[in-house]
């Protein structure tokens, strides 16, 4: 069993960041993604105790908020979305008199 | 795109981008096929992630497959590329096998983005152990 780096597309808005990933060949049971610190991992396929079928880690940019990331799985290809902490709110400062 | 780099957010985008070079060194697993044979069939299994099954087409005769699609990757709405790998493209596969297929009972599965061929082949094709009488 050998393990791949899958091929990835970034894109990016305002409000977040995609990251789309090829990794045939794995149900949704079998794709780990962990965040620790700014750190990504993804791991699919292989089993439990193996070597992965797919492996790629990322450097999160510090803006993204992981607490919300979303990620979805549809033939073959694996979707991040990573939205960019207080994004899409643009904030309004008030002005007291002084 | 000019804005984007002058932007406060170039430290983010930049950083993003090159969390995408770590890792390459192996190379990509995607677009593999392979062939393997039993006794009593072939199978054809080939990776082709993004690709519905209307995107593929199989044509089968006794000797030959042919597997045609195309795989078009497109900027999600909204959306700014700032680091492609996943190409577009066409496949276009013609194998030919040494033993005759029997088209009618191929059968083709495509789940979560590999795509999986079974070709029996032909009765006249398959070894049979002949009994021996004495």
């Amino acid at each position: 069993m050998y393990t791949y780096t899958p091929d990835a597309d970034l894109y990016a808005s305002d409000e977040a960041f995609l990251i789309t990933l090829d990794v045939p060949g794995v149900k949704e049971s079998e794709i780990d993604v962990t965040v620790e610190g700014q750190a990504l991992t993804l791991r699919a396929g292989g089993g439990e105790d193996a070597t992965p079928r797919w492996f790629r880690r990322f450097k999160l940019p510090r803006e993204v908020d992981t607490e919300h990331i979303g990620a979805t799985h549809t033939d073959g290809v694996l979707t991040l979305r990573l939205p960019r902490t207080g994004a899409s709110t643009p904030r309004r400062i008030a002005v007291n008199a002084g | 795109m000019l804005s984007l780099w002058r932007s406060p957010l170039f430290d983010a985008t930049t950083s993003a981008i090159s969390l995408l070079r770590a890792l390459d060194d192996e190379s990509a697993g995607a677009g593999l096929g392979e062939v393997s044979e039993s006794e009593s069939a072939y199978t054809l299994r080939i990776e082709v992630p993004g690709l519905k099954a209307d995107d593929l087409e199989l044509d089968v005769t006794e000797s030959t497959v042919k597997l045609s699609g195309e795989r078009k990757v497109s900027v999600p709405e909204g959306f700014e590329p700032l680091r492609t790998e996943r190409r577009s493209y066409r496949v276009s596969r013609s194998l030919r096998f040494g033993k005759k297929l029997d088209p009618d009972g191929v059968e083709a599965k495509l789940e979560d983005g590999v795509l999986t061929v079974t070709l029996p082949k032909s009765d006249a094709a398959r070894a049979r152990r002949v009994a021996i009488n004495g």
